[in-house]
C-alpha cells in the first residue's frame, strides 16, 4: 500500500549464473567432490556450469602438475567456485 | 534524461544475463582431431588424438595411452571413454 517505489526483488537480486558471468576472465579455484581442486582463468561456462578454463593447474587431489592451456572441466561433481 | 540512462543500463544488464554463447561446445569442436588429456574420476588419465566427442562428453581417442600414477600402463589404438567418468578434457 506504500507509495514509495522500492526496487523489486528481481531488480536487486544477482542471479547465480550472472555472478559467475562476472568472473569470466578472472582466476578461479574450482572445488570438485573428492578433494579435486583446480585453479585457472575462467573463459566461459554453459547452462550446466561445465567450465572452460585457461592455464589450469591441479592444486589438490592427485596433482600431476600438468598445466593445460585450455581445458573443459565437467560439472558433474562441481561443488564450489571461489575467485582468487 | 537520467531515466533514459537507467533504462539503458537495465537493458544492458539483461543482455549480460545471456550466457556466453556455448563456449563449451565451441571448445569441444575446436579440440577434435587434436591431442588431448582426458582425466577420469578413477584417477586414470588418457592422452591421445580426440577423434570424436558428444554432448555427454563421451570421448573416442585414437592411439591413446593410459596413464596411472604418472606411468603409462597401457596403449590403445582406439578407446571409448564414457562421459560420466570424465573430470576434464584438456588441450595438450
Amino acid at each position: 500500500m506504500s507509495e514509495t517505489t522500492t526496487p523489486s526483488l528481481a531488480e536487486t537480486m544477482t542471479l547465480p549464473l550472472e555472478l559467475l558471468d562476472q568472473c569470466v576472465g578472472k582466476k578461479l579455484r574450482v572445488y570438485l567432490r573428492d578433494r579435486h581442486v583446480y585453479e585457472g582463468t575462467l573463459v566461459g561456462f554453459d547452462d550446466l556450469v561445465n567450465l572452460v578454463m585457461d592455464n589450469v593447474t591441479e592444486v589438490a587431489g592427485s596433482p600431476d602438475n600438468s598445466i593445460s592451456d585450455r581445458m573443459l572441466i565437467s560439472s558433474r561433481t562441481l561443488t564450489m567456485l571461489a575467485p582468487l | 534524461m537520467p531515466d533514459e540512462k537507467e533504462i539503458q543500463q537495465v537493458e544492458s544488464k539483461t543482455e549480460e544475463v545471456a550466457p556466453t554463447p556455448d563456449i563449451t561446445a565451441t571448445f569441444l569442436s575446436s579440440v577434435t582431431g587434436q591431442n588431448v588429456n582426458v582425466k577420469l574420476f578413477n584417477d586414470f588419465k588418457y592422452t591421445g588424438e580426440l577423434s570424436s566427442i558428444d554432448g555427454y562428453m563421451n570421448v573416442v581417442l585414437q592411439n591413446a595411452s593410459e596413464i596411472v600414477n604418472g606411468k603409462v600402463t597401457n596403449t590403445y589404438e582406439e578407446v571409448f571413454l564414457r562421459g560420466n567418468n570424465v573430470i576434464y578434457i584438456g588441450k595438450m
